[in-house]
């Protein structure tokens, strides 16, 4: 019964508007399938902006009624216009035309869904009132239809004065209906419904929308679906919800470790063969250097976040669309109102383990301002995959002979994440960004089969946010910091110039293998020299009395500076600095853990003691450390006050532990 | 199709907050003592004074049957929402 239902004639808009594309936005509840139907109409020809001067972001996307170009703007999903949160404000100040994205509307497509028409028309009740040209879209018709609902689709065009199109946009029944009918709107007459609001200033409109209702749907009963009641039933239990929530994050972890590790893999040695062919295609020097370890393994530190990004994205866009995602943040409410944050909160966390980048992409889903903030905040103190080779190696340094220990330090490693997660979380609330949580007000709606089109639009627009906004800053800075560890430049020292000659004679001598041998080890006192004598080093040594508290050496301090970017790479800077050399450190971790242990001071005591390591482990715990997730902090919150912040706190607090935990460790005698 | 009466509830019934009816009963909204935000929203899904409302489930935070969808709600804002006990029992239309 797809059939476009005007009861009335309609002016011809193109004229009014001359010849620029036509503006139309597209209004309606959160859940009405709203996103669906702008993709539908839109396609790949969208993309995503943030309001002007806000962290909510808006879709514009372009597509054709047959005659003249559109251009459709999403507007955020509200239930009323009452601009009381960010959210009415925006949509409120796009139809009004006072939005600077987009200027004033030509019309508005508002979207009712046809399964509950009373609830969409208290939205509608609202729009009609705003003389605009509108045209209401009947969402979901083939669902209402097999709940036993059907819409008199003419019916209810002669209740608004508006052309009434029904759709189900998750199967394009009804589109080419749509885009006639946006050819041909009109304003609506005006009616006031809410004439005499009293008490209630809901009242008057919400008896209009049940007067419309009862006059527009047929309703026959039908025995409901109980094992939709039966699973819902389970899935908002105190228990059972909070149990089925757990299972259903583990599956997503488990897919994002274990799916993403092969395009992460790929990436990571195609950026490899990409920077060994430069250097075997381009002459030595410093453009060659700041190709290879500047472009290309910044380019590479880029990409290699986007197979967990786009898969966590995609999982959560599924889940979204099931309905499930409402009931996760309903079952997990009542456990994080006690920090103070809302139940959203937890998706974000338990994705931040895996990586804070999606992580804090994905807090949009919270409303309240403050909430978001304090989740972003404290987003990147969870255990990211990127400090697992850090922990490995700790864990190898503190307990080489037992397997079981070591897995010690990995829990207690990632519990202390969480554990300050928590804790940072419930001062922030109390202090810098005070206020009770926003009490849960969610609607739960119900089950649906997901859309793997929605799913996948969703992920290309999160990668391309990703690539764009903070692909750029992490590639300068991973420039900015190949220039600190390489300039100014030094003569190799004596030892290496001696050692040089010497894998000459060999050479002459025809011993290739003692040669090569020789020569590898000038290549590792020459590069150890030239980092220590870098800008980096010269930092490493500026930092060392600050550093010396927590049982840290200069070279140390060269690790944690060239790790800022990214905190894995204090791995291979260690190696480097200990003289073991970056390719031997990929190939067998073993010698490197060996020359790591064996390394000493000038004192002749060992570096890696088992104080300075356990400091070393919570300072990596509790550190920043990550350019890409301060890149994608400034995005998300539209300013740098943040990322400041941020960067900031986490380094007080990660100085803070490694100090405490080292001098008690010293006090008690452990060394 | 069946639409609850609105204005049916008994004059004499006592009143109780909303986050103390049992699971599965229904109530007309009598007052609301807040104006929060969140308060505000909850208004815009289908709660006013005067209206039917209907407890699915609960809890903390429990799930009501506002104009046909369920509602998860925060304990602490259900406290803040008087009901008067519907007189008629149940057999109203609600997709919960």
């Amino acid at each position: 019964m797809i059939a476009r239902a005007d009861c009335d004639c309609f002016s011809n808009l193109a004229e009014a508007s001359g010849d620029r594309a036509l503006r139309f936005a597209l209004a309606g509840n959160p859940n009405c399938g709203k996103t669906t139907l702008f993709n539908a109409l839109t396609g790949l020809r969208a993309h995503t902006a943030n309001y002007p001067g806000t962290t909510i972001e808006c879709r514009l996307g372009r597509c054709s009624n047959g005659a003249s170009d559109i251009e459709l703007l999403d507007l955020p999903g509200i239930y009323d216009f009452s601009a009381s949160s960010e959210e009415e404000q925006v949509a409120l100040n796009a139809l009004q035309g006072r939005s600077a994205e987009f200027g004033a509307p030509d019309g508005v497509i508002v979207v009712a869904d046809a399964t509950n028409l009373n609830r969409s028309l208290f939205l509608i009740s609202q729009i009609v009132e705003m003389k605009l040209p509108v045209v209401v879209v009947l969402n979901m018709v083939d669902l209402a239809e097999t709940g036993g609902t059907r819409v008199d689709a003419c019916k209810l065009a002669a209740e608004l004065g508006c052309p009434v199109v029904p759709v189900v946009a998750r199967n394009g029944r009804g589109l080419p209906e749509l885009r006639a009918a946006l050819r041909e709107m009109k304003t609506p007459a005006t009616r006031n419904v809410c004439g005499g609001c009293d008490g209630c200033r809901f009242r008057a409109r919400y008896s209009w929308s049940d007067a419309v209702t009862k006059r527009c749907v047929e309703h026959a009963p039908q025995p409901a679906g109980r094992w939709t009641e039966r699973m819902d039933h389970a899935l908002t239990h105190p228990v059972w919800g909070v149990a089925a929530f757990f299972a259903v994050m583990l599956g997503l972890f488990f897919l994002i470790f274990s799916l993403a590790s092969v395009p992460m893999d790929l990436i990571d040695g195609l950026f490899t063969e990409l920077g060994g062919w430069v250097e075997r295609v381009m002459p030595d020097g410093d453009l060659r250097d700041l190709l290879v370890k500047g472009v290309i393994g910044g380019g590479g530190g880029v990409l290699v976040f986007l197979p967990q990004i786009c898969i966590l994205f995609f999982c959560i866009s599924l889940l979204e669309d099931t309905g499930y995602l409402a009931r996760a943040a309903f079952v997990m409410d009542r456990l994080m109102s006690r920090v103070g944050l809302p139940g959203k909160a937890f998706v974000p966390m338990l994705s931040a383990h895996a990586c804070a980048i999606p992580a804090i992409m994905a807090t949009r889903v919270i409303e309240d301002k403050r909430d978001r903030l304090v989740t972003i905040l404290v987003l990147p103190l969870f255990s990211c995959s990127a400090r697992i080779p850090v922990y490995s190696m700790l864990a190898a340094l503190l307990f080489a002979d037992s397997a079981w220990r070591a897995s010690l330090v990995f829990t207690g490693a990632y519990a202390t994440g969480m554990l300050a997660a928590v804790g940072v979380a419930f001062l922030l609330k109390r202090t810098l960004l005070k206020g009770d949580s926003r009490p849960l007000v969610l609607e739960l709606p119900s089950y649906k089969a997901p859309s793997v089109r929605t799913a996948s639009l969703v992920m290309l627009d999160r990668a391309r946010v990703f690539l764009r906004r903070a692909g750029t800053i992490i590639l300068f800075i991973s420039v900015a910091l190949w220039a600190l560890a390489t300039y100014p430049k030094s003569e190799p020292p004596p030892e290496a110039v001696a050692l040089q000659q010497q894998a000459e004679q060999h050479r002459a001598r025809g011993a290739t293998k003692e040669a090569d041998a020789t020569q590898a080890q000038v290549e590792r006192i020459t590069a150890h020299s030239a980092l220590a004598n870098s800008a980096a080093g010269r930092l490493g040594r500026f930092i060392e009395p600050a550093l010396r508290p927590l049982g840290f050496d200069w070279q140390i301090g060269i690790g944690i500076i060239s790790s800022f970017a990214a905190r894995e790479v204090i791995v291979s800077t260690l190696a480097v600095v200990y003289g073991v050399g970056e390719d031997v450190a990929e190939e067998s971790p073993e010698s490197l853990y060996d020359s790591l242990r064996r390394a000493r001071r000038a004192d002749g005591t060992p570096v890696f003691t088992t104080a300075t390591c356990v400091s070393l482990l919570l300072f990596y715990v509790l550190a920043m450390q990550c350019l890409a997730t301060q890149a994608i902090t400034r995005r998300e919150t539209n300013s740098w006050k943040w990322p400041a912040l941020q960067l900031g706190y986490m380094t007080l607090l990660a100085y803070g532990a490694a100090l405490a935990a080292f001098q008690l460790l010293h006090a008690c005698g452990i060394s | 199709m069946k639409r609850p009466n609105q204005e049916t509830y008994c004059p004499s019934a006592p009143r109780r907050r909303l986050n103390e009816l049992p699971s599965g009963s229904r109530g007309v909204v009598h007052h609301i003592e807040t104006a929060e935000t969140a308060m505000h929203r909850l208004m815009a899904m289908g709660l006013c004074v005067g209206r039917e409302v209907h407890v699915v489930r609960q809890g903390n935070p429990l799930i009501l049957g506002l104009l046909g969808a369920c509602i998860g709600v925060s304990s602490r804002l259900a406290h803040h929402v008087l009901i008067k006990p519907a007189c008629c029992g149940g057999s109203h239309d609600c997709a919960c």
